[in-house]
């Protein structure tokens, strides 16, 4: 799987990262490879079987402790 | 960022196809009962209301976008925050939305097939669409909305001797307070959801009113929403459609017309597919905007691709199954939606009308 996954992020590095290298738009390219490299850590890790949290939860407690504040039922 | 023009049909189209996509097989203000009705029709006045706000509001900053309107007005920190949120917002609602799609394929259709392959399938549609931009995004939608419409249509008149009028009746047994609560419901899924529209479109050919686009997407997509939601309680029964997850497919397995026309549901689920499809790829292109707009890039289109696999990653994760789904929907949504759907572009709205009034006629 993680085989997989590795080969789909060279293929896409190959076909949108370097065009965006000689485009010599550094900023572009910054964003480029960060948004790349957090998909690329995320697609890796659930590639390995790693459990990533869930946003969701995440939202309901602040919902939760919201609503708890101003004790809504 | 470049601009990209749609016609006043185009953006309707898109707004048809993205309000009808995964609510159209759901039961919509299920909590008011056999007055489910007057929630979805409460529910389209308060989405009317919020997009009147939204049409005053680009009315002041032509051209600009809900995004580049937030900066404009707030200045440069509040902005980028405001800006940060409704990016976050577009993320978990369409992260949401793809789960929903998919897992109703998985459920009704490729029920071996892992989630996370037919979220691939739909996301390389999704960036291929948001990549060739908003032109190709609303010409695509112009013709699929008739297609979708047309689809529904026909599977409700093919069940019409199905139908039981009695299943709608009483009128108003419960009382005012379900309809008013379902009717919250309701805008916060689908119509609330309009709000999307607003950080995606800036301007349209000809000069075209934005408030029109908004208001005839409104009708129709809310018509469609009104005629499918009858048409699964007079098939099945209001108990029925508040049971079941996907009611209106449910409906579709009743209907058989003759012995060479049955299983028309796949006609259904082909459609519906279709419209979670588009509402996944408008999610998608608001939250590249969003993303290019956070960190000032003149383009979004360069992003597509990581910021899909994100999504994707951030989909797959939200829930572990349908039960979890609906159960953060029951005790979350109601007022996630609510902040993002209907506080924030009021208080916008009283701030572009605030500075105006401070600053004269141009803001």
């Amino acid at each position: 799987m993680f085989l997989l996954v590795l080969a789909a992020f060279i293929i896409i590095a190959l076909l949108e990262m370097v065009p965006l290298y000689k485009g010599k738009n550094k900023k572009e390219f910054i964003l480029y490879s960060s948004l790349y490299s957090i998909a690329f850590i995320l697609s890796f890790l659930m590639s390995v079987g790693v459990k990533l949290p869930s946003v969701a939860n995440f939202i309901k407690v602040i919902v939760m402790f919201v609503k708890k504040g101003f004790k809504v039922e | 960022m470049k601009k990209e023009a749609l016609t006043s049909k185009q953006g309707s189209s898109l707004i048809i196809l993205y309000l009808t996509g995964n609510a159209a097989i759901m039961a919509l203000g299920s909590a008011a009962k056999e007055d489910f009705w007057l929630a979805i029709i409460g529910a389209v006045i308060f989405a009317w209301i919020v997009t009147l706000q939204l049409s005053y509001i680009s009315s002041l900053y032509p051209g600009k976008n809900l995004f580049e309107i937030c900066e404009s007005l707030f200045g440069r920190i509040i902005g980028k925050f405001l800006v940060g949120l409704f990016t976050f917002y577009t993320m978990q609602t369409g992260g949401i939305v793809l789960r929903n799609g998919t897992q109703f394929v998985n459920i009704n259709g490729l029920t071996n097939t892992p989630i996370m392959l037919i979220m691939l399938c739909i996301m390389l549609l999704a960036v291929f669409l948001v990549k060739n931009g908003m032109k190709v995004m609303g010409k695509w939608a112009e013709l699929f909305a008739i297609i979708f419409s047309s689809a529904i249509f026909i599977l409700v008149i093919l069940a019409i001797p199905k139908m039981n009028f009695e299943n709608v009746r009483p009128f108003l047994y419960r009382g005012v307070k379900p309809v008013i609560v379902s009717t919250f419901y309701t805008f916060g899924f689908p119509f609330g959801e309009i709000i999307t529209f607003s950080l995606v479109f800036s301007t349209f050919e000809k000069g075209e009113k934005v408030s029109k686009v908004y208001r005839n997407g409104l009708i129709i997509g809310g018509g469609i929403m009104l005629i499918t939601s009858l048409h699964n309680a007079l098939v099945i029964g209001v108990e029925n459609m508040n049971t079941t997850y996907y009611p209106t497919y449910f409906a579709a397995t009743k209907i058989t017309v003759a012995p060479f026309l049955q299983r028309t549901e796949v006609v259904l689920a082909s459609v519906i597919v279709i419209a979670s499809f588009a509402k996944t790829a408008v999610y998608l292109l608001a939250s590249c905007i969003g993303i290019a707009k956070l960190f000032n890039c003149k383009d979004y289109k360069f992003i597509v691709t990581p910021v899909a696999i994100i999504f994707m990653i951030w989909s797959f994760n939200l829930f572990k199954s349908v039960m979890e789904l609906r159960e953060w929907d029951l005790a979350v949504w109601k007022e996630f939606s609510l902040v993002f759907q209907a506080i924030l572009p009021t208080f916008i709205f009283i701030s572009a009308i605030i500075k105006k009034k401070i600053r004269g006629v141009s803001i």
